[in-house]
């Protein structure tokens, strides 16, 4: 194993920082999610918010099915790799732009 | 961005259509000067003159309308146009499906943008904030939408393996752009009534900021900090964070722009709870983005796009430090309807979005001419009447905005406010004329760096140079 691979490993604060998203995000859904169903089954006075509510629900499964997408394309392996062959390409393009 | 450039690579030339990127700068430009001119005349009737008061057609309310509209669609959007023409087949080794729609797609949405600004000043505006295009319009630019989004995300869905979150940006905006154009344009008009109407309104509003230029001038910033600093970012993982936590939680916020009112307080919680929630994302990229320039700063002072980059860097995080701040319902209690929203508006706007599209054409121009600008000096100067333009119209109005809120605070009648505010909006239409200033010399500087560019002159032996950009 070449000591120059770049390392693949995730750290630590990089998990507490998506935790530190999601949690809330989960529960913040989980809870707007409620609301919809209470609304639904009774209140109708307050039905009119259920526009809102299912524009964001459709937004939500939009960004799920993308985010479910990114993690069969392997978008979480090796999760720095891409942000260094951008780098390399960048730098063929322009060599070979200098070239007449 | 798993394919590395191979030998089989395409070139520059096949890839991007430099002189469309060109076109569309000009454009933007052009809107840019128009909204601001705009912005000036609403500014002057504040001072109690209005400059135009023989036609209705020219009437203040019209050309706040025209300010608006033309800094996000004819701006803003023929910036991010030029520039994904020039990124996107870059990062994902491939041109857009097909340059003749571009060129098509280019024509088409200066017809719309221009046809808006007619539709206004003839009176015929939708009523719905930043949707002002007239309805006649809209199917016209939902249908241009449609058409970028096929355009642009051909090439991006063909690359293989993993993406660089730059793509992965572009690719949520062409989607978002078109469903919340959608959303805002046909849905109170045809759809729902009422408060449900004025929520969606607030969707509209705030994920047109958050949806289409926000992930715009990310992805952007993701492309080019890195090339101007010549090292990757930070931590790619990190931005994944952001997109995907910009994702789940922005499309929620727009109801913080109607607290207080008749929408059920369990949305208005809601929406100020994602709104303090999505600092936390903020910080990530900021992190991200500090992390990508440590032991670079000193590059700020010389490098004059990465410049125009960290600015607005730093007035994204103010504004959104602002943003968790006004969105709680003490605060907003103080600032609704007063100019504090009106400063962060164009913190926002012409702070973060616009500077980096400046510093972005700033870098790109000499490029797309094959020369060097015409006056590097002109270049700083335009640098430093926007950026200090712009933060003392900002703190004039955030300012100005807490001296109306404490007045209606207190009780005092009306006119006190106004009174209370002339100074202010003195000072806004001093720091108004210094930015549009700066956006004339900047137009200028463009046509004689035009002038000079041996593409105009038809040398080609110096077509392929690569000039030493600011």
């Amino acid at each position: 194993m070449s000591t120059n691979q770049p390392n693949s490993r995730i750290p630590l604060w990089t998990w507490i920082v998506g935790a530190a998203v999601l949690i809330p995000t989960i529960l913040g859904f989980a809870n707007k999610f409620l609301d919809l169903i209470i609304i639904a089954q009774g209140d109708e006075e307050g039905a009119f918010a259920l526009t809102p509510m299912i524009n964001y629900l459709l937004a939500t499964a939009g960004f799920f099915c993308m985010l479910m997408y990114a993690v069969t394309q392997g978008a979480f392996h090796d999760i720095n790799a891409p942000s260094h062959s951008m780098f390399e390409n960048e730098l063929e393009l322009d060599r070979r732009s200098a070239k007449p | 961005m798993s394919t590395p450039a191979t030998a089989e690579s395409p070139r520059q030339e096949n890839l991007v259509d430099e002189r469309l990127v060109f076109w569309y700068f000009v454009a933007a430009l052009t809107y840019m000067l128009i909204s601001m001119l705009g912005g000036l005349l609403m500014g002057l009737q504040l001072l109690r003159w209005n400059p135009l008061p023989l036609s209705e057609y020219l009437s203040p309310g019209r050309w706040r309308m025209v300010h608006t509209n033309a800094i996000a669609y004819g701006f803003l959007a023929n910036g991010f146009l030029g520039m994904m023409h020039w990124v996107v087949p870059r990062l994902s080794l491939r041109p857009v499906l097909d340059k003749r729609l571009s060129l098509f797609i280019f024509a088409a949405w200066q017809v719309v943008v221009l046809s808006t600004a007619v539709g206004l000043l003839l009176g015929e505006a939708q009523g719905l904030e930043w949707g002002e295009t007239p309805v006649w319009i809209d199917p016209l630019a939902q249908a241009g939408l449609l058409l970028v989004a096929i355009n642009f995300g051909y090439p991006i869905i063909k690359v293989k393996g993993p993406m660089y979150v730059t793509l992965w940006y572009f690719l949520a905006a062409l989607v978002w752009t078109f469903l919340t154009y959608a959303m805002g344009n046909f849905v109170p008009q045809y759809a729902v009534t009422g408060t449900a109407a004025g929520a969606v309104g607030g969707l509209f509003i705030h994920d047109l900021v958050g949806l289409f230029v926000t992930p715009m001038g990310w992805g952007m910033m993701y492309y080019f900090v890195p090339i101007l600093l010549k090292r990757p970012m930070w931590s790619h993982g990190l931005s994944l964070v952001g997109f995907w936590g910009l994702a789940f939680f922005y499309p929620l916020q727009g109801i913080h722009h109607f607290l207080y009112t008749p929408i059920p307080m369990f949305l208005q919680y809601g929406a100020v709870l994602s709104t303090i929630a999505l600092e936390f994302v903020v910080l990530t990229v900021i992190i991200n983005f500090v992390g990508t320039l440590k032991g670079t700063g000193m590059l700020c002072l010389s490098n004059l796009p990465l410049r125009y980059f960290y600015t607005g860097i730093t007035f994204y995080f103010l504004t959104c430090l602002q943003c968790a701040l006004q969105t709680t319902m003490t605060f907003q209690a103080l600032i609704h309807f007063t100019d504090w929203v009106v400063g962060h508006a164009h913190m926002v706007m012409f702070g973060v979005f616009s500077m980096w599209i400046l510093g972005m054409m700033t870098y790109l121009v000499p490029r797309l001419l094959k020369t060097d600008w015409y006056s590097e000096e002109w270049c700083y100067w335009h640098y430093w009447a926007s950026a200090g333009g712009l933060t003392l119209m900002a703190g004039d109005l955030i300012l100005g905005g807490l001296f109306q809120g404490w007045s209606w605070a207190a009780l005092q009648p009306w006119d006190k406010s106004i009174t209370v505010s002339h100074p202010f909006w003195a000072v806004r239409i001093v720091a108004g004329l210094l930015m549009f200033l700066a956006q004339v010399l900047l137009s200028y500087n463009l046509y004689k760096t035009w002038q000079k560019s041996p593409l105009r002159l038809g040398d080609e032996t110096l077509t392929n140079v690569v000039p030493a950009t600011t």
